[in-house]
């Protein structure tokens, strides 16, 4: 097996997927995750990997099939998988990677689009919904690469009213520490409450209406599904010690470069919210993408066949478990539509197979090696 | 199709054990293993095709009749990688015209346009045709891309022709074409962008970006809630994002945009990026958004702006919630 993937490489650090066959993102995530599972994932294989994924991230954010190519769900969690197998991440940009993906969840259906103003299929439930466990994985490092944010004064386009402004500021300023305007003639989406038990301001989120435009409610999976705040936002920097802790020891490197921002957390279990709508995926898994002889699909109307419902399940599962944090470790906090019966079993997240079968599958071919 | 039926031609179609042609060559079976599972249930054509296969593969015989047996066995299952593999060694070995070679991958691609094998044989034809055949394969991607304008095979095929032998001079206003046509192709937009960065007959992406820009703005306030156009404005600055975030007048489209759409998610969403990179609009700017409040800081700004995109641009409140939480912790 090491001598065909071996053979396969190729000197831009891609992989063919045959002999004299195609050469694109795809089979570099193929051939790498098969060399990782099987414990033969030497040098020669990893050589130049990041090199070739990287040339191929797009302006969007996303990763395409081949360098040039369009940003593209499925080349997107191959390129990120299989830089993170290979634990070469430099270059990529996890920011704009993260919304770009993050972009792709249709707002009507729940489920994901693969590219940018195309219609959504299930199979990119796995593909796109896939993507957002990885993320979570590293993310010291996408916040190392968040630029810095320089706080300004807003001058008043009239230069007369710039006393008037500044003492407004100095008012503002002096009644909230963090900064926030707190007045009561204010209708703003920000309303700041102090919190009993803690020195620092319980921010709560409050759906106001929006001055002027209000969108009719209509049938869609963003109504439908509305993600619901219950915890407060933690002091940053406890949250940011909880996070470093959390993961794998090679992000030590983005540990001193990471900022204190990182993912939202709930005072009691320190849950960490996933970046997308776990329910309103599920809901177009289970209610748009199944066929009643059994099997799933694209989206109604389109027939079945097994790898939309490879891809359909793997996805739902992705749903269902979106947080994944220490690699080796199963993905923790489940999250299921309707009753616990849906519940499936987790999915590796980098290999997409069954949990307990990749543990098994790794300390197999450890084993053999040794 | 089973023996004893007609094919499209009308034509019977004859067992190979009844072809004078093959009376020498003995078929080899598909070997599935001692405990084969979910074997496929093949029609005896198809068995039949490929056991003859098998035995001009297992001898590397390179002749016309195995030529013609990898045409048959292409038709009936277009994805066996192994077939087209094959029949490349056998056009090499022969010497084969290969600009009739793209006849029959154009026949193919009637009913396999987004097949991986089928483009992956083209390039290789077209490597070896070289420049004089990039005319031709500009034609026929635009053949393609006419009845699915965003087929991914298609774009690629026409990315890597233009790289390996030319013919950039119209590419630019073949992707204005396209985006005349429907302003929503995301992969016209990606064109675009490739051309500009690529193009030896251009001066590249810094030199092109005022009228990239230009360009971009009139797409935006013809479809303002394009995220294509506002992506592709991002992406003419890369990581220059100091002159993103000094562009007061890049600004003002947004600000534009969201005085005739105050839920315009685009221009919300850039807006954010924006602040972040140090764009500092005015208060009265600001008013814009929401004429009830006074905005005074642009760390209050792009905290406002996340707010919104947390209820305007609701599937996505994850994402804005986890944007507005690393601001204040960011911040210098």
């Amino acid at each position: 097996m090491l001598q065909f993937l071996t053979r396969m490489k190729d000197s831009s650090g891609g992989f063919r997927l045959h002999e004299g066959g195609e050469m694109d993102v795809r089979g570099c995530y193929t051939a790498i995750a098969v060399a990782h599972i099987l414990g033969i994932l030497t040098p020669t294989i990893t050589y130049k990997v990041n090199e070739f994924v990287v040339s191929c991230q797009t302006y969007e954010g996303g990763i395409g099939g081949e360098p040039g190519a369009e940003a593209h769900g499925g080349y997107t969690f191959c390129g990120l998988a299989a830089l993170i197998l290979t634990n070469q991440m430099e270059g990529l940009d996890l920011p704009s990677l993260l919304k770009w993906a993050a972009k792709r969840q249709g707002k009507v259906e729940g489920g994901f689009q693969g590219r940018t103003n195309k219609l959504v299929d299930g199979c990119y439930s796995f593909w796109q919904g896939g993507i957002f466990p990885l993320i979570q994985h590293v993310i010291p490092r996408l916040v190392s690469q968040l630029p810095v944010f320089r706080n300004h004064l807003l001058h008043p386009a009239d230069e007369n009213d710039v006393l008037h402004m500044c003492c407004k500021v100095k008012t503002c300023l002096e009644s909230k520490k963090t900064g926030f305007v707190h007045d009561n003639s204010i209708n703003s989406c920000i309303s700041g409450e102090e919190d009993e038990g803690t020195s620092e301001p319980n921010i709560q989120i409050t759906r106001t209406r929006i001055e002027g435009k209000e969108s009719p409610p209509i049938m869609s999976a963003e109504t439908l599904f509305p993600l619901k705040f219950h915890g407060s936002y933690q002091n940053i920097t406890d949250a940011q010690q909880h996070s470093t802790d959390c993961f794998s020891k090679e992000d030590e490197q983005t540990k001193h470069g990471a900022a204190q921002g990182l993912s939202t957390f709930n005072q009691d279990s320190c849950f960490v919210r996933p970046f997308f709508n776990t329910q309103a995926l599920q809901a177009y898994v289970l209610i748009c993408c199944q066929v009643l002889e059994g099997g799933l699909i694209d989206k109604p109307g389109k027939p079945r066949d097994f790898y939309h419902t490879c891809y359909c399940l793997s996805g739902l599962s992705t749903a269902q478990h979106p947080t994944w944090l220490q690699a080796e470790a199963c993905p923790s906090e489940s999250d299921v539509l309707g009753p616990s019966c849906n519940l499936l079993e987790p999915t590796h997240p980098l290999c997409n197979v069954h949990f307990e079968r990749y543990l098994e599958a790794r300390s197999f071919f450890n084993d053999l090696s040794l | 199709m089973q023996v004893g039926v007609e094919d499209d031609d009308g034509d019977r179609w004859i067992p190979f054990s009844e072809r004078s042609e093959w009376s020498d060559v003995q078929p080899v079976p598909q070997d599935d293993g001692p405990y084969p599972v979910v074997s496929i249930a093949y029609t005896s054509q198809f068995r039949e095709t490929m056991d003859y296969f098998r035995a001009v593969l297992a001898r590397d015989e390179r002749s016309d009749r195995s030529l013609e047996l990898t045409e048959e066995a292409i038709h009936m299952n277009a994805g066996n990688y192994t077939v087209w593999h094959f029949r490349r060694l056998v056009l090499e070995s022969l010497g084969k015209d290969l600009w009739k070679e793209l006849y029959f991958i154009q026949d193919v691609a009637k009913s396999n346009h987004k097949n991986y094998q089928l483009w992956h044989h083209r390039r290789w034809v077209a490597e070896k045709l070289g420049v004089a055949v990039a005319p031709e394969e500009l034609r026929f991607t635009e053949l393609v891309l006419a009845s699915d304008a965003k087929n991914y095979h298609a774009w690629s095929h026409r990315q890597w022709v233009l790289k390996a032998l030319g013919g950039w001079e119209a590419e630019l206003s073949f992707c204005s074409m396209l985006l005349q046509e429907d302003i929503y192709n995301n992969s016209a937009w990606n064109q675009r962008f490739f051309v500009i960065k690529n193009s030896p007959l251009l001066e590249g992406l810094d030199s092109m970006r005022e009228s990239e820009v230009e360009y971009c703005i009139n797409a935006i306030k013809l479809a303002p809630l394009n995220e294509s156009s506002w992506t592709y404005l991002r992406g003419l600055f890369g990581n220059d994002t100091k002159s993103l975030g000094d562009s007061q007048s890049i600004g003002q489209v947004c600000f534009e945009e969201l005085a005739r759409d105050r839920c315009c998610i685009p221009a919300l969403s850039f807006l954010l990026d924006l602040v972040c990179y140090g764009f500092q609009p005015t208060v009265d700017d600001c008013k814009i958004l929401d004429s009830s409040i006074e905005i005074l800081s642009s760390l209050q700004l792009a905290l406002y702006l996340c707010e919104r995109l947390e209820v305007v641009d609701a599937i996505r409140a994850c994402y804005w919630a986890w944007r507005r939480s690393l601001l204040p912790a960011i911040i210098k």
